[in-house]
C-alpha cells in the first residue's frame, strides 16, 4: 500500500494581519501535488500575501502553513519556484549572468543556467542586460529563473500582467507543459480566463476568506464580477 | 563561502558597470575633505576630518547598496540563502567600497591636512580597516532593517551613527595619535576596542539577519 502524498501546500486557519489590520481572515487551502489551482481575487484582496505565505516568505499571524507536509523551513522552500509580475532579475546583469547567479545560489552548476539558455526563446537573449528586455522577454527569463532548480511547486503571482497576446499564449503553453510534467501550480490572478487556460481549479478570495475549490468552468463571470465589486459573496 | 563569493562578485560587477555608489560616495568624500580643510587645515584636525568624511560617505553608500537590492531580496530568500550569509556578503561589499574611498582620499588628506596621512599609511591601515569594518557592519545591519522603509535615506544615519559612535571615537583617537607620530602599540587599547566591537556586531548581525529580512 502506498502512502498518500502530502499536499504541496496546506494552509489551515491562516490569519495574516499588517499593523493589526487583517488581510487574510482564516484561510484554508489544500493544493494536492500535481494539481493546478488559481486563487481569484480583486486588487488588494490578499492574493500576493497568500502566495508569500505559501512561499514561506512571511509567517502567518495565526494558523499554520505546511509545504509538502512539513513546516516551511529553508530546505522546503527550495522546492518552491516563484514568478511574480515584478522582475526579480538584476537590471544591469545580462540574462546569462542572472541565471548563473541564481543557479549558484541554489547550489547548481553553471551548466544548469546554460541548459536553460539553450531553449529557443532564451538563447538570443543570453548576452542582453535584463533592463533592455521587453516585458514578455523578461517574464520568460523570470520563468526560467524560477524553474532553474526544478521546483515541485510553482507559485505564479499575476504572471500575465503587462503581457501582450502572443507573450501570454506562450506563457500559457509553458505553464501547461509544466503542469503536464507533474509540477504543482498555484496561480494568483484576477482573471478567470487565465485559470481556464490552465484547466485549474479555482478558489475566490473575498473579504479575506477563500471559497471552496471549484472547476474554473463552474464560475459565472457575472457573479464573479459582482463578488469582486462588493468584496463578498 | 560559495554564496558569499557569489553575492560579492555580483555586487562588485553591478557596481563596476554602473559606478553608482563609487561616483556619488567618492564625490561626497572629496567635497567633505575640501570643505573641512577650508575651515581648519591643520594636522590636529586631520583625524576628525577623516572620520567625519568616512561616516557620511558610509551612510550614503550603504543606503544606496540596500536600495539596489530591495527588489531582489525575495529572490535571495527563495533561493534559501541564509540571512547570515546575505549579511556577510553585503557587509563585505560595503566594507570594500568604504575601503576604496578611504584609500582614494588619503592623498587628499595628505595634501590638505598633514603629510603624515601618507607617510604613516601603513600604521593608519589598522584603525582604517577596523573602523571601516565596524561602520560597514552596523550600516549593513541597519540598512537591511530599513530597506523597505519609506524614509530610509533619513533613517539610516539616525540609526547607524549613534550605534557606531564607539567605533568613530576609538578610530578617530587612534588615527589622531598615529598621525601625531605615536607608535602602533600606543593605540593598542583603541584597536582592541575596535576588534571587540567588530566581532560583537559581526556575530550578532550574522545571527539576527534572518529576522531582519523577515517582513
Amino acid at each position: 500500500m502506498t502512502r498518500p502524498q502530502a499536499p504541496a501546500v496546506e494552509l489551515a486557519g491562516v490569519v495574516k494581519a499588517f499593523d493589526h489590520r487583517p488581510v487574510l481572515r482564516g484561510v484554508d487551502l489544500r493544493v494536492e501535488q500535481g494539481r493546478a489551482v488559481a486563487v481569484l481575487g480583486a486588487n488588494g484582496s490578499g492574493k500576493t500575501t497568500l502566495l508569500r505565505l505559501a512561499a514561506a516568505l512571511t509567517s502567518p499571524t495565526r494558523g499554520t502553513v505546511a509545504l509538502f507536509g512539513r513546516p516551511p523551513a529553508r530546505e522546503v522552500r527550495r522546492r518552491v519556484g516563484l514568478v511574480t509580475h515584478e522582475s526579480l532579475l538584476y537590471d544591469n546583469l545580462t540574462v546569462a549572468e542572472n541565471l548563473r547567479f541564481f543557479a549558484g545560489l541554489y547550489g547548481l552548476a553553471p551548466s544548469r543556467a546554460a541548459e536553460a539558455l539553450a531553449s529557443p526563446p532564451l538563447a538570443p537573449l543570453a548576452g542582453r542586460r535584463a533592463r533592455v528586455l521587453s516585458r514578455g522577454q523578461r517574464q520568460q527569463v523570470n520563468l526560467a529563473r524560477a524553474l532553474l532548480h526544478d521546483p515541485d511547486l510553482l507559485l505564479l503571482d499575476e504572471p500575465y500582467t503587462g503581457l501582450d497576446v502572443t507573450a501570454a499564449s506562450r506563457l500559457t503553453a509553458v505553464l501547461r507543459a509544466e503542469r503536464g510534467r507533474g509540477r504543482t501550480l498555484l496561480l494568483a490572478t484576477h482573471d478567470p480566463e487565465e485559470a481556464r487556460a490552465l484547466d485549474a481549479e479555482v478558489a475566490v478570495l473575498l473579504g479575506g476568506r477563500l471559497t471552496e475549490l471549484l472547476p474554473a468552468d463552474a464560475l459565472d463571470p457575472a457573479r464573479l464580477a459582482a463578488w469582486f465589486r462588493d468584496g463578498r459573496r | 563561502m560559495r554564496t558569499i563569493r557569489l553575492l560579492v562578485a555580483k555586487d562588485l560587477r553591478l557596481e563596476w558597470r554602473t559606478r553608482e555608489i563609487t561616483t556619488t560616495v567618492g564625490l561626497l568624500a572629496l567635497l567633505l575633505v575640501i570643505v573641512l580643510a577650508a575651515v581648519r587645515p591643520e594636522p590636529a584636525a586631520a583625524a576628525s576630518a577623516m572620520w567625519v568624511t568616512y561616516a557620511f560617505a558610509a551612510t550614503l553608500g550603504f543606503t544606496r547598496a540596500f536600495a539596489l537590492e530591495r527588489d531582489h531580496l525575495t529572490g535571495l530568500r527563495l533561493a534559501a540563502a541564509d540571512g547570515g550569509v546575505v549579511f556577510l556578503g553585503k557587509a563585505l561589499v560595503n566594507w570594500v567600497l568604504l575601503a576604496a574611498v578611504q584609500a582614494a582620499s588619503l592623498p587628499a588628506f595628505g595634501a590638505l591636512f598633514t603629510e603624515a596621512a601618507l607617510a604613516r599609511a601603513g600604521a593608519l591601515a589598522a584603525p582604517l580597516v577596523l573602523g571601516g569594518v565596524g561602520l560597514a557592519v552596523v550600516g549593513t545591519l541597519f540598512g537591511g532593517l530599513i530597506v523597505q522603509a519609506r524614509l530610509r535615506e533619513a533613517l539610516l544615519p539616525l540609526l547607524m551613527l549613534p550605534v557606531a559612535l564607539p567605533v568613530l571615537i576609538a578610530a578617530t583617537s587612534a588615527t589622531a595619535a598615529l598621525l601625531d607620530g605615536a607608535p602602533l602599540r600606543a593605540v593598542g587599547g583603541q584597536l582592541q576596542l575596535l576588534v571587540a566591537f567588530d566581532i560583537l556586531f559581526v556575530t550578532a548581525s550574522w545571527l539576527l539577519f534572518e529576522f531582519v529580512l523577515e517582513e
